[in-house]
């Protein structure tokens, strides 16, 4: 029995699971299928489009900046171009060759100090910070391991400034700048001192590969390489070497980018301080390792940044590569790498290339991403919370109706109308109307059956108690009153001749004559079988009651059944009657003193039958 | 009431998504302005005022959306002729500035041309309280109104080739007492000339200085106010004492001028000692490179500038302010702020300590604070720049402060001084050397002559 009740327990649920738990479920669905399209569709697109945008930037200013140092190039072939004839012209007027050069400090100094307009508009037209012109020779001849050369700077290029009031000689003799009323730079020097060819391969190696390789086509050897000035100051400069019409190479002459200039184009607001962007420039052999030698940027300490090579893993996602800035940051930085064209192909130095590299703090870099990622997810959990929270409160909000409309049916007395309470939802109450209505129908029905007899449609023996009851807790005047007590006679005769059909008959004919008399003050019942009783009260005297006693015997009198076929039959009866309160005021002493009086009356009546024996 | 508090809570709930999805990645800056500014900085107040100008433009600038470009002009004469020339819209010139470094002569003229902004208008008094009186009576050409705001200031010091300065002195017995005077310098350079065959002693820079604030120091300044405007009063016994204490030292070698500015003489030996701007500073050597290559290294010291004998002590206070140009009131604004900013103690201090200038809101403590920005930046005592900053305060503190009196001809006057004690003394000195021997002296007086007429005629106003 009580598995049979588990089982029916699994199969059955309660209107809150049935609600709940589906509707969950299906939440729960959609849920996952739009996380799923997001992570798998908007987030990797936005992630993607970062990466594009990212390097998108940085290879704008990459293109920025290779066309600038190309054009940059360009006027420096061209003003090279022009010194190296004016010197090969200058020495030849002078009857001298331009192998001399090598050991003759005053055909040097000579050079320069002809040479030095035409460093200026070179310097002016190429937008460069810097120029120089380095003979491959002495300078003095009491120092002769410094080369003669003249270095200028401009502190203020692309802007025109009269009287070389921009300018600030940096290396050369003081003739000239005192000629050309040019100040001293306070490292100035008249000359050039190189302490080894690997710190000034800015003259070096340009001159060696041009003297290696015999070519006249200067522009082939221009090279581009960082020098460090004495004031820390980093400069991208560019030389070439000066070869003359026979192939002797005699010089370099150069141009230069200060730090402070070379990325100046970068805006302050994709480089504040807030913002860990930067760019380096840096130089590259294979393209997986760089020394940087340049940063523009805010976030970065410039010498922690410079100080240590940039290697690259193999992988990159969408060409950015994850790589650690190492001490003291130990950053997770974002990196793209755009090689700028410098070279021509098959030059000298094509494999020594430079790159412009874009970093950024990844976590700053995909603060977009992380911020929509993020959102997102807080968005469907918190939806989804809500949604649960209110599917769980519609559920309860149908079910806890339901649960107290079943609790307070269980509770409610099957004997009286169940009142139900309203729930506001249409079809609940509409059940609970329709329980509440069948509930009063079938309690009329019941009472019914508990106080009238069926047969007779008069009160059922119970039910006349229960209206005495009544008029006793009603506190009703009963004033004078008589229980009269019925006994039909011959029923079970007639049920035996005539059937029991027949006897109903018999038993309804009487009743009805009692029911001509039922009113607020006469109550009549069947007591049992044939035995019938009526209460009169509120009568003023016995004789009102016996007038009214005598107006029932006419009707009874005057009845008449049919038994079978032309056969009729009056009603035989008898009756006993006690008064009220003469006899006893109480009902059930009535009774019995009126049930005794009928049985008198009926053994009387066997010998008389219309006597009626009163005590 | 159920009803209600579901609404309100899913419009809480709502406000509260809102919040959440505005995010505060960058700063929205609305409308930000580009304020363009022309200075004369060169070499290290170049790089001291570029770095500033940077700073600015990361912090303050940043956060209230000014960006201040900057541009040098290499030096005052190229910035005011650049002013001039876009003031006058002449062909080819470049638009005004918003801000720039300018004397009083220069920003005059572009005030009664109406392009100068009030700066008064835009800065309480409270604020310009803070600033040395003194430096802020230079830009109140009316009542009330203030056209120049001062930025920093320098004064003028001697700087002396200590190491072959010893050497001389021992030899001929002078001490450094000697060149507290024009008279000792005079008598000394002549020494040096012939212990040296022929090389100069002294340089100066800013030569106009010499005569403007000889004048004033001898007792009657060139230019003065009167009731008829600016008159010129040359008195004629200061303007020979003006030739014998530097044209004439001058034409016969004893001063010289050869590179671009004295501190470069001294670098490459041709002079040892120099009377320049403090903000020079930064350029004096540790060594001497002489043409032929070799070098030796020197200890160059500072030192009160000469005065004449029996004169007061005077100092020039020079160091051009900034004038904003009118334009729209944003602009105006965000330049100002960028000046605000520039001449807070702190960002003044450090750019003055930087570029050998000295802060414009002079107070009690400045001293004090300039000591400890020194040191915190290893600058000990005894250190040129050290030295230099000390004495350039003491010296604009202490001394009778001179100023260029403020005429719209002002600048064109002093060019004329200027050349009158350069370029002219140069072609005296060329003729004065092909001069034969025994005709020099009757030369030199005839040369004063020509010299001292011109330049009167020249003056004239």
């Amino acid at each position: 029995m009580t598995r049979k009740k588990e089982n029916n327990m699994d199969k059955s649920r309660t209107i809150f699971k049935k609600i709940f738990v589906p509707v969950l479920a299906i939440l729960l669905i959609v849920v996952g299928l739009f996380m799923l399209f997001i992570n798998s569709y908007i987030l990797k697109n936005l992630r993607t489009n970062i990466f594009a945008a990212y390097e998108e930037q940085i290879a704008n200013h990459k293109n920025y900046l290779e066309s600038s140092l190309l054009r940059k190039q360009n006027a420096l072939n061209q003003g090279a171009e022009q010194v190296r004839w004016k010197i090969e012209e200058l020495v030849k007027a002078k009857g001298y060759k331009l192998s001399d050069i090598r050991y003759n400090a005053d055909l040097n100094q000579d050079i320069l100090d002809n040479m030095a307009d035409s460093i200026i508009d070179t310097l002016s037209i190429s937008d460069a910070t810097d120029i120089f012109l380095i003979l491959d020779g002495y300078g003095s001849y009491d120092n002769t391991q410094m080369r003669a050369g003249i270095y200028i700077r401009n502190s203020e290029p692309g802007t025109y400034v009269p009287n070389y009031g921009n300018l600030i000689y940096e290396r050369g003799i003081s003739t000239i700048s005192k000629r050309l009323k040019l100040p001293l730079d306070i490292y100035w020097q008249p000359g050039f001192l190189f302490e080894d060819e690997e710190s000034s391969d800015f003259f070096f190696r340009p001159l060696l590969k041009a003297k290696e390789s015999g070519s006249l086509n200067f522009r082939n050897f221009a090279y581009w390489t960082y020098i460090i000035n004495e004031r820390d100051f980093g400069v991208l400069s560019c030389s070439v070497p000066l070869i003359g019409s026979k192939g002797e190479v005699f010089g370099v002459m150069g141009i230069g980018i200060n730090e402070n200039n070379l990325m100046k184009g970068y805006s302050y607001n994709g480089l504040n301080r807030n913002s860990s962007r930067a760019y380096i420039l840096a130089k590259t052999t294979d393209g997986l390792n760089y020394k940087p030698y340049f940063i523009k940027g805010e976030y970065y300490d410039k010498a922690s940044i410079l100080s240590q090579n940039i290697s690259l893993p193999s992988q990159s996602e969408n060409g950015v590569f994850y790589v650690n800035t190492g001490a003291p940051y130990n950053d997770e930085i974002c990196l793209n790498s755009q090689e700028l064209k410098l070279y021509s192909y098959n030059g000298p130095f094509e494999n020594e290339k430079w790159a412009l590299l874009g970093i950024q703090k990844t976590d700053e870099l995909l603060a977009n991403y992380y911020f929509v990622e993020n959102s997102l997810s807080s968005i469907m959990l918190i939806a989804a919370l809500i949604c649960i929270v209110c599917v769980f409160w519609f559920s309860r909000f149908i079910s806890v109706p339901i649960q107290q409309m079943v609790s307070s049916l269980r509770k409610s007395d099957p004997n009286t109308p169940i009142r139900l309470q309203k729930t506001y939802i249409d079809e609940i109450d509409e059940l609970a109307e329709s329980i509440e209505n069948l509930s009063a129908r079938l309690s009329k029905r019941i009472e019914k059956e508990r106080d009238y007899d069926i047969l007779t449609n008069l009160l059922s023996r119970r039910g006349f108690e229960n209206r005495l009851r009544q008029l006793v807790k009603r506190q009703v005047d009963l004033k004078t009153g008589a229980m009269l007590v019925w006994d039909l006679d011959d029923l079970k005769l007639i049920n035996d001749n005539f059937g029991h059909c027949i006897g109903d008959n018999y038993l309804i004919a009487f009743a009805n004559c009692l029911k001509k008399f039922n009113c607020e003050n006469v109550i009549s019942a069947r007591r049992s079988g044939d035995e019938f009783v009526t209460f009169i009260y509120g009568y003023d005297s016995i004789e009102e009651i016996e007038i009214l006693i005598e107006e029932i015997w006419k009707v009874v009198n005057s009845t008449y059944i049919d038994l079978s076929g032309h056969h009729r039959s009056k009603i035989s009866i008898s009756m006993g009657k006690a008064w009220y309160p003469k006899d006893s005021d109480d009902f059930d002493t009535l009774f019995l003193y009126a049930d005794s009086a009928m049985y008198e009356a009926k053994n009387k009546k066997k010998r008389d039958l219309r006597n009626v024996i009163t005590r | 009431m159920k009803k209600k508090s579901l609404i309100a809570l899913f419009l809480l709930f709502g406000i509260f998504l809102t919040g959440c999805l505005q995010n505060n990645i960058g700063l929205v800056i609305e409308k930000p302005v580009t304020v363009t500014l022309w200075h004369y900085y060169n070499g290290q107040q170049k790089d001291a005022f570029d770095a500033l100008i940077d700073e600015f433009n990361h912090t303050e600038g940043f956060s209230k959306g000014i960006t201040v470009k900057a541009e040098s002009k290499g030096s005052i004469e190229n910035l005011e002729e650049s002013i001039t020339a876009s003031a006058e819209e002449k062909l080819g010139a470049e638009k005004l500035p918003d801000i720039f470094s300018t004397y009083s002569d220069t920003a005059i003229k572009l005030q009664q041309m109406g392009l100068l902004a009030d700066i008064s208008d835009y800065m309480t008094e409270e604020e310009l309280k803070e600033y040395n009186p003194y430096f802020l009576e230079e830009g109140r050409f009316t009542k009330d109104r203030l056209f120049i705001l001062p930025v920093a200031k320098a004064t003028e010091l001697l700087y002396l080739n200590k190491t072959d300065w010893d050497i001389f002195a021992e030899e001929h017995g002078y001490d450094l007492s000697v060149l507290s005077t024009w008279e000792g310098i005079r008598e000394v350079s002549e020494a040096y000339h012939k212990w040296t065959e022929g090389k100069s002693f002294f340089g100066r820079d800013a030569a106009a200085n010499f005569m403007l604030v000889g004048f004033h120091q001898l007792g009657s300044d060139i230019f003065q106010k009167t009731n008829d405007g600016i008159k010129l009063i040359l008195d004629e016994n200061i303007l020979e004492k003006i030739w014998t204490s530097y044209c004439e030292p001058y034409i016969l070698g004893y001063y010289g001028a050869f590179g671009r500015f004295r501190s470069d003489d001294i670098k490459t030996g041709d002079i040892i000692a120099a009377a320049a701007s403090t903000s020079s500073v930064s350029y004096y050597p540790q060594e001497v490179t002489l043409e032929s290559g070799i070098t030796y290294p020197i200890e160059v010291v500072v030192l009160p500038l000469p005065d004449f004998e029996g004169t007061k002590k005077t100092a020039v206070q020079q160091g051009a302010g900034m004038s904003v140009t009118k334009s729209s009131t944003e602009k105006e604004k965000a330049a100002i702020e960028f000046l605000k900013w520039f001449t807070l103690e702190e960002n003044n201090i450090g750019f003055c300590v930087d570029s050998g200038y000295f802060p414009v809101k002079t107070n009690e403590r400045i001293k004090e604070r300039m000591k400890e920005k020194l040191i915190s930046m290893n600058i000990g005592e005894g250190s040129l720049v050290y030295e230099n900053t000390m004495l350039g305060l003491e010296s604009i503190l202490n001394s009778d402060l001179y100023a260029p009196i403020a005429f719209e001809e002002g600048s064109t006057k002093r060019k004329i001084i200027t050349e009158y004690l350069t370029d002219r003394l140069e072609i005296c000195k060329d003729r004065y050397n092909e001069t034969p021997i025994e005709d020099r002296a009757g030369f030199l007086e005839t040369c004063y002559k020509e010299w001292s007429a011109n330049l009167i005629s020249e003056l004239e106003i």
